[in-house]
Order: structure tokens, then sequence, then C-alpha cells
């Protein structure tokens, strides 16, 4: 599927040929079905007393919302490039990073497999660029 | 009968949210993107509307992976301001408009939309945010608020043009719509930004500012962009774009600028705001 619609000269026709249409896995299955456990474990600590149950027990909690092992295992290492890959999405994910004081920025590195120092330059000099 | 009177767009940004409650919209880069929404402010301390409906998506604080609606309006009398996992901004509760939401809902289906009516929806920084951008810290917020919740975040998620369609009905609803109150109607979200995988930190100005103009002249334009080029020019995250299409599709065709605005990076987004009204 090459996804390039025929261009009509208009700005967003040119704007859509000069950028690389990057496969994007994360706009399918995001949080659909792989991610589905452990997102749905993300949400419920929307509760404050559920943060604290969280916090106490994780091995059990994150049981009882049937996490698989890869997932259990990524949860508890922190592993938050591996959560990604395993389904969790960012607005899910990040309910866990606050507990520990993560930051939106730092979640964004730390997926990207980029050093931080590297990912704050980047970021204040404009972002990360279409070429990477 | 009802006016719409103004169309905006405006990101959502939860570090903007933060700026203004932590006070900081004076200091650093907050001050020029502070000043930017001033000329919006004022707009609409002068227009007085009465009610904004405002188009945004939820980000897991009220609306679980459970059942995702595609469109859903918010038909309460009021909104607590949600628990996002850090304990909910301390805000005015956002008090809803029921007779106008229910309206809406029924005119919509009847014209054909498929609306989940959500008697609860805690109220997630996509909505609160562009609150605090366009009426500040006041006491109580001087506009009640219709809710319309889009799903962005989960496959599969509406084309472009069903939002811009969406923004045409919801205006025929407005239209129709007898009390004589002002309504401005807000669409939330991006600018590009990408948060997860590889590309996290993605921005693309470029685009940012393409649509920025081709929202006011050729709308049209930006609905025939599918959601995965969406994805792949203004990142995974950016695909919150179309929903200022649902804004764009409620006023007329020709339209015209009050004000605008851009910076970029604000957190890890581009950052805008545009105030547009009827011809």
């Amino acid at each position: 599927m090459d996804g390039t619609p025929p261009s009509d000269g208009t700005p967003a026709a040119r704007q859509r040929q000069q950028n690389p249409l990057h496969d994007n896995r994360l706009l399918h299955g995001r949080g659909a079905r792989t991610g589905y456990p452990l997102n749905s474990m993300c949400m419920s600590l929307n509760d404050p007393a559920a943060r604290e149950e969280f916090q106490r027990d994780p091995e059990s909690y994150m049981q009882r919302f049937g996490l698989t092992e890869r997932q259990q295992d990524a949860v508890r290492r922190r592993d938050w490039r591996r959560m990604s890959e395993l389904g969790g999405n960012i607005y899910f994910l990040i309910k866990i990073a606050m507990l520990d004081g993560v930051t939106v920025p730092e979640l964004g590195a730390m997926v990207s497999g980029t050093p931080m120092e590297e990912f704050k330059a980047m970021m204040a000099d404009g972002g990360r660029t279409a070429d990477g | 009968m009802a006016r719409l009177i103004a169309g905006i767009g405006a990101s959502h940004v939860p570090a903007i949210g933060a700026a203004v409650d932590n006070g900081r919209t004076g200091v650093g880069i907050w001050k020029p993107v502070f000043e930017g929404y001033e000329p919006a402010r004022r707009h609409l301390a002068e227009q007085e509307p009465d009610v904004a409906i405002v188009v945004y998506n939820d980000h897991g604080s009220a609306i679980s992976l459970d059942i995702v609606p595609t469109f859903a309006i918010g038909v309460a009398a009021s909104y607590p301001i949600a628990d996002e996992g850090g304990g909910p901004r301390r805000i005015p509760v956002v008090h809803g408009d029921p007779e106008l939401s229910w309206h809406l809902a029924d005119s919509l289906v009847a014209d054909e939309f498929d609306i989940t009516a959500c008697q609860k929806l805690p109220a997630d920084h996509g909505l609160t945010v562009p609150l605090s951008i366009l009426w500040g810290t006041p006491q109580q917020w001087p506009v009640r608020v219709v809710p319309l919740a889009v799903n962005v975040i989960h496959d599969p998620v509406p084309t472009a043009q069903r939002c811009f369609r969406l923004g045409q009905a919801i205006r025929r609803a407005i239209d129709a719509y007898e009390p004589d109150v002002k309504v401005v109607i807000v669409g939330t979200g991006g600018m590009s930004h990408q948060l997860q995988g590889e590309r996290a930190g993605h921005i693309n100005s470029e685009f940012d500012k393409m649509f920025l103009e081709q929202i006011r002249v050729d709308p049209v334009a930006l609905t025939r962009i599918s959601t995965r080029e969406y994805a792949g020019l203004a990142g995974s995250e950016g695909v919150e774009l179309i929903m200022w299409l649902i804004m764009r599709g409620a006023l007329t065709e020709a339209v015209e600028l009050v004000h605008e605005d851009y910076h970029a990076p604000v957190s890890m987004s581009g950052a805008g705001i545009v105030v547009l009204r009827d011809a």
C-alpha cells in the first residue's frame, strides 16, 4: 500500500510530497489488542487509592489486570521503550511514570532511545525533524 | 436563535496548563506564548459568548479502553476536573449546558452522525487547558461548556473529512437552536507532536504553519489528508489536528481571521492558536 494520494498542487499536497511517510506502527494496534491489559492497569491509577495499592504490591496489582509476563517484566524494570513496544500507549504509561516523578519529555527520550541531554538539546532546537 | 460567533483552534498541551497553575505565564518561554493568547482572550471578553462547544480528546482520564466512542457529547449539568494520575488541576468545575447538549445529540443523530451521550465525563486536560488559555484563572468559568470528545488515540480513528462534516452538522444544529445564546466552538489539540516510539520529539513547524493557513483558506484540502498521513507528517499525536476541522466545518465557507499565533517547541509540541469567524 503506497498511500500516496494524487497531487492536486495545493500546499497540503506539497507537504505530503516533501515528507517521507514513516511507517507508523504506532497508529495501528495502539492500545488496541496487546496493550489492553497494560493500558487498563495504567488507567486504574487515576484513582489515588489504586495508586497506593500499586506502589504497595505491584506484583499482585499487575496480575489482577492480566498483564502478560513480558509486560510485567517491562513494568518491573520500568523499561518504557519495551512497554511501548508491548502496546503501552503514552497517555496511559505516563500514569506509572508520574508515580516515579518522570516527566513526559523524559519519557519521550527514553522510548526513542535518545540520551536525555541530546533530547533536551534537540527539543530546544525545535524538535526532531522529519529525517530523524 | 443561537448564533455561532467564533471558531477557535488551540493546542491543549498539559505544560501550558501547568504554567497557568504555577503562575509561570510571564516567565521565560511562556512569556511570548501567553502574550500570543492575549488577543484571543480580549476578543472573547468583548464578545461574551454564553456557551463553548469544546472539541477535544480524552487522554485516559474519563474514557477507558473498555468502551471507546468515536464522538461523545457530554450532556451533564457539570463536569468535575479529572484526576489524571497526579491529582485534579485546581481549577473551577466546568458547568455544562444540558439543553444545548441534548439538542446537539438529537440533531446530529437525525443528521445521520453517530453520537455517544455521556452523563458522566470528568474533564481531562484536553478540555481544561484550552479553558485556561482562553479565560485565564477566573473564580468561575464565564461560559457553559458542551464537551465533544473525539477518539484520536485508539485505532480506528475518524477521518479528517468525517470531522469536517460533523462540524457542518453542528452548525446546522446551532442554527436551529431557538434560545438566544452566543456560541463559540473550540477545536483543540496539536499541533504537530510525537510523544512515543523512535520519533518521539518530532515537530513539523512547516506543516503546522501550512495547516494554520489552510484551515482558514482551504480546509477541504486538509480533509484530503488521511489520518495515516497526519501521523507521518505531524507525528502520531499530531493526528489530534483533525479535531480543528470539526471547528472549521461549523463556520461558513469564507472566514475572517481575528488572530493567530504559533510557537514551537512548547513542551514537546508545536503550539498554535487561531481565532476565526464567519466572513
